[in-house]
C-alpha cells in the first residue's frame, strides 16, 4: 500500500523521525539501524537504536554516506541472532546487502529493510568543509541542506549545492529502493514523505492508502539524466582501454592501501590474500627478477591486485563508489569497477541486487552454458 | 587440483608476469568427481577473459580445455596449438612490465608542460 507521511510546517526530518519512533513503539521491530547526524552536523554515524527518544537526530535522508551500511547489517545479522531489526538503508546499500546474503555473509531472518530514495551523497570531507560554512544550527543546517537536495529533484544534472556529488552517485541509475520491506521516497512528493509498506503494517501504523502520481515521473526524468551519464563515462573508459598500458595509466600512483576493498561491502573476505604473504615472496626472487628485465618496478603487484579484486567483485559490483571515496589517491574506481562490472553483468545477464532468488552467476552454472 | 578451485588470480599472476599464455585444463563436462567443478571453472573463465578484454589485455592468451588425465595425446596436441597460436601473437606485452608502466601518461597527474631546450 502506498501512503504519504505528512510533514508539518515542511519539516520532512520530523516526519521521518516520527515514523521511526513508531516501528520501536508498535514493536515493528525492536531495534533499528539507522544514520544520526553528529552533534556538530558534519557527518554522520550509523547507530543500533533500542529507545526511540535517540532517533532526535536521525537522517537517513543525509547526503553524506561514510560506511556501506549492508557491512554494519552483515555483522548483526550473519549469525542468525532471529532479532526483529530494521535496517535504514540507502538502495545502494540494500543491493550490496543482497549481495551478501546471497554470498552468506548476512541474513534476512527477521530483517525488516527499510529503504530510503538517494538524492546523490558528497563526500564527507567536502560535506563537512560545505556544513562549516553555513550559519545556524546544526540542525537547520541538516534541514537546509536537505530542502536544497528536494528541489534539485527537478532539475536533474544540476548539482543542487556548491560542492559536487560522488562520481558514483552521479551516474548511478537505481536511486530508489529495489527491495525493500518499507519505502521512505522524496521523489515526486511535496509536503511529506512517500511511504509504500504492506498493508497490514500500514494500518498498525495507522496510515491511510494515497497516491503519489508525479512520483514515477520525476524518477524517470532523474534515471534519463543520470543514464547519459553514465553511459558518457562508460563510453569515454572503453574508449580509453586499447592495451594494458592504458589500464596500468588509471592505477600508476596507487599505493596499495587496501582501502579499497576495505571501504567495499561486496569485498567481504575476513583476510585478503593481498594481505598476507601469498605474494611476498623472498628478497631473492626481486632480485632474480630484476637479473633478467634490468629494471623492476616496486611494489610488484599493483595490476594483479585490481584485476584480482576485478575479478572477485565485478559480477556484484552495486556501483557505490566506496572504493573511490576511500581512495587516498582518489584513482578512477568507480569508473574501472562500474564499467568493466556492467560488461560482465550484462554478458551474464545478472543485474546485482534485484533479487534475492536469482542465484549469483559464479555459484551457479547450466547444463547448457552460453 | 580441480579447474573449479582456480581463483583467476593465479592466472592473472602468470600473464602480469608475462607468460605468454595460460592453459587451464579440467575434467570433460560431466566428468567432474565433484559434480559441477568444471562448470563453475568455465563461469569462472568466462567472467576473467570477458574482464581481460575490456583493459586491454589478449583474453586469447587464455584458453581453458577439457582434458582428461588419460588423454596424453589430447594434452600434446593441445599444447601444440596453443604453442603455434601463441607464436602467432607474438609476445605479451607484460614481458616487459617496466616498459607498461612508462608508456603511461600519467592519467589524473597535472600536466607537465615541456619547454623547448635552449
Amino acid at each position: 500500500m502506498e501512503a504519504v507521511l505528512k510533514a508539518e510546517e515542511g519539516d520532512i526530518l520530523g516526519a521521518l523521525r516520527n515514523f521511526l519512533s513508531k516501528l520501536l513503539e508498535e514493536g515493528v521491530v525492536d531495534y533499528l539501524l539507522v544514520p544520526v547526524e553528529m552533534s556538530h552536523g558534519r557527518t554522520l554515524t550509523q547507530t543500533l537504536v533500542k529507545d526511540p527518544a535517540h532517533l532526535d537526530k536521525a537522517n537517513p535522508f543525509s547526503p553524506v554516506m561514510p560506511v556501506s551500511s549492508a557491512v554494519i547489517v552483515s555483522q548483526l545479522t550473519v549469525d542468525k541472532s532471529g532479532k526483529k531489526l530494521g535496517a535504514v538503508l540507502k538502495p545502494c546499500e540494500i543491493r550490496a546487502l543482497i549481495e551478501l546474503v546471497k554470498l552468506g555473509q548476512a541474513s534476512m531472518e527477521n530483517l525488516v529493510i527499510i529503504g530510503t530514495d538517494c538524492l546523490g551523497t558528497y563526500e564527507v570531507e567536502d560535506y563537512a568543509k560545505l556544513i562549516d560554512e553555513m550559519e545556524g544550527t546544526a540542525e537547520e543546517k541538516g534541514a537546509q541542506v536537505l530542502a536544497k537536495m528536494r528541489q534539485g529533484i527537478a532539475k536533474p544534472g544540476t548539482e543542487p549545492l556548491p560542492i559536487s556529488l560522488r562520481p558514483a552517485c552521479k551516474m548511478c541509475n537505481s536511486f530508489t529502493p529495489l527491495l525493500a520491506d518499507i519505502t521512505l521516497g522524496l521523489f515526486g512528493v511535496k509536503g511529506g514523505i512517500f511511504t509504500s509498506l504492506e498493508s497490514e503494517l500500514a494500518e498498525k501504523l495507522g496510515l491511510k492508502a494515497k497516491e503519489t502520481p508525479g512520483r514515477q515521473e520525476a524518477i524517470t526524468k532523474v534515471l534519463d539524466s543520470r543514464t547519459q551519464a553514465r553511459e558518457q563515462v562508460f563510453a569515454e573508459f572503453q574508449g580509453k582501454m586499447k592495451t594494458i598500458v592504458d589500464f596500468a595509466d588509471c592505477l600508476d600512483t596507487c599505493i596499495l592501501c587496501y582501502a579499497c576493498s576495505s571501504a567495499c561491502p561486496i569485498c567481504y573476505c575476513r583476510v585478503c590474500f593481498f594481505r598476507t604473504d601469498t605474494f611476498e615472496p623472498e628478497s631473492e626472487r626481486y632480485y632474480r627478477w630484476v637479473d633478467r628485465e634490468g629494471v623492476l618496478r616496486m611494489p610488484t603487484e599493483i595490476l594483479l591486485y585490481h584485476l584480482t579484486r576485478l575479478n572477485h567483485v565485478a559480477v556484484s559490483c552495486c556501483g557505490c563508489g566506496m572504493c573511490e571515496s576511500a581512495c587516498p589517491r582518489k584513482l578512477p574506481l568507480t569508473t574501472i569497477f562500474q564499467t568493466v562490472g556492467d560488461g560482465v553483468q550484462k554478458a551474464l545477464n545478472y543485474v546485482p541486487g534485484r533479487s534475492l532468488e536469482e542465484e549469483i552467476p559464479l555459484a551457479t552454472f547450466r547444463e547448457v552454458e552460453v | 587440483m580441480c579447474s573449479g578451485s582456480i581463483d583467476p588470480v593465479y592466472v592473472l599472476k602468470a600473464l602480469l608476469d608475462g607468460a605468454d599464455g595460460v592453459l587451464i585444463g579440467g575434467c570433460h563436462l560431466g566428468n567432474c568427481h565433484y559434480q559441477d567443478g568444471n562448470y563453475k571453472a568455465m563461469r569462472r573463465v568466462e567472467v576473467l577473459k570477458n574482464i581481460l578484454r575490456q583493459v586491454g589485455i589478449d583474453e586469447e592468451r587464455v584458453w581453458l580445455r577439457w582434458i582428461d588425465a588419460s588423454e596424453g595425446g589430447l594434452f600434446s596436441e593441445t599444447v601444440q596449438q596453443m604453442v603455434v597460436e601463441l607464436q602467432a601473437k607474438g609476445p605479451n606485452p607484460m614481458r616487459k612490465p617496466w616498459q607498461v608502466w612508462q608508456e603511461t601518461v600519467g592519467y589524473r597527474l597535472p600536466a607537465v608542460e615541456s619547454k623547448p631546450k635552449k
